[in-house]
């Protein structure tokens, strides 16, 4: 058995109940006290006079949708979906080549060392040769990997547009 | 929605139609005509970019309005004008009444907008979100950063204050 509800519960339920807020329990609860109660029945009507004066009162003043604005947008976003797709396939294109051109420096720097001027053994005399060698290899590597950084981060136009021009072309 | 998360752009298009409208009316009660459309537009952009971090705590329309309150926000600031709320009523252009409308019902609608104008900003913010905007009070909650108990007291206070004014005119009407 549900308890009815005491008039001073109703006050405190009435406004949302007359937004249709209410779940379908507490609905109920209050549609059957509302049938009983004169008091209570007459706030449940004051209450919805100023719910649907103001529904209306907004509902009259909605401002009219430019004519075609949702699809406007909706081919802002496809646009930018587009780019961004784009975007993201030349950068993974640029990676590519800059990865595939550092390892390329890198091999032909190695195969530029003689193998007389191997790394050192552990208990033979450094030769100052091979050091040299062994440092150019490393700057090349390192310049490589500065020239892959500067060209990811900044995005060079130069590269960005022969690819652009392509795709949209197709 | 889940579709639309994923990246699936024709999910995506049926959100805008669908939230368009909405959106529209919200956007025009903060910033002025002219750049409702523009800001509309950024706004699903702006949304569009960060769906992927959606993750459903809160409805999709109060997540969409909070995008566009920040940007109307931010085009108020550019414009120097006051927050979006303090200010509402007195820089949203009336929308057109509708051509069928008696005067007095007209004369009602002025008498309304004058009354809400008479309530704390943020009380009038919460009525124009509830009825307006037809938000429940959990989105309401959400899109202010507000506690849900919070938003019902200050509603339920806001809606006293207006009833007792609007029963006294309607009383004098019938009299």
């Amino acid at each position: 058995m549900i308890r009815p509800l005491s008039c001073t519960e109703m006050d405190a339920l009435l406004p949302e109940w007359a937004e249709g807020g209410l779940q379908a329990e507490a609905r109920v609860r209050v549609n059957s006290h509302v049938q009983t109660c004169a008091r209570c029945a007459a706030e449940a009507a004051a209450w919805r006079r100023l719910s649907t004066t103001l529904t209306t009162h907004f509902a009259t003043r909605r401002p009219p949708v430019p004519e075609g604005l949702a699809s406007q947008i909706q081919r802002v976003v496809r646009l930018d979906m587009d780019r961004r797709s784009i975007r993201r396939r030349q950068r993974a294109r640029i990676a590519a080549l800059l990865t595939l051109t550092a390892t390329a420096i890198a091999m032909f720097a190695l195969w530029q060392v003689p193998s007389h001027l191997s790394p050192p053994r552990p208990l033979a005399p450094a030769s100052p040769d091979a050091a040299m060698a062994w440092g150019s290899i490393t700057v090349w590597a390192l310049l490589g990997l500065a020239v892959s950084y500067i060209l990811l981060g900044a995005d060079l136009g130069g590269v960005r547009q022969l690819f652009s021009h392509r795709r949209c072309r197709s | 929605m889940a579709r639309a998360r994923q990246g699936d752009a024709d999910a995506y298009a049926a959100l805008v139609k669908r939230y368009t409208p909405d959106l529209y009316a919200f956007l025009a009660a903060r910033v002025p005509r002219p750049v409702v459309a523009d800001l509309a537009q950024e706004t699903w952009l702006n949304a569009w970019r960060a769906i992927g971090s959606f993750r459903g705590l809160c409805s999709f329309r109060t997540w969409l309005y909070r995008i566009g309150l920040n940007l109307a926000s931010r085009e108020l600031k550019r414009r120097k004008r006051a927050a979006p709320w303090s200010d509402e009523l007195a820089h949203a252009e009336p929308a057109q009444a509708l051509a069928s409308e008696r005067i007095e019902t007209a004369d009602e609608h002025q008498e309304l907008q004058r009354l809400m104008a008479s309530l704390p900003a943020i009380d009038c913010e919460l009525i124009h979100l509830l009825y307006r905007d037809q938000l429940s009070y959990e989105e309401i909650s959400h899109l202010m950063g507000m506690p849900l108990g919070t938003v019902k007291v200050r509603l339920h206070r806001a809606r006293q204050r207006l009833r007792a004014q609007l029963e006294e005119r309607w009383e004098a009407k019938s009299r």
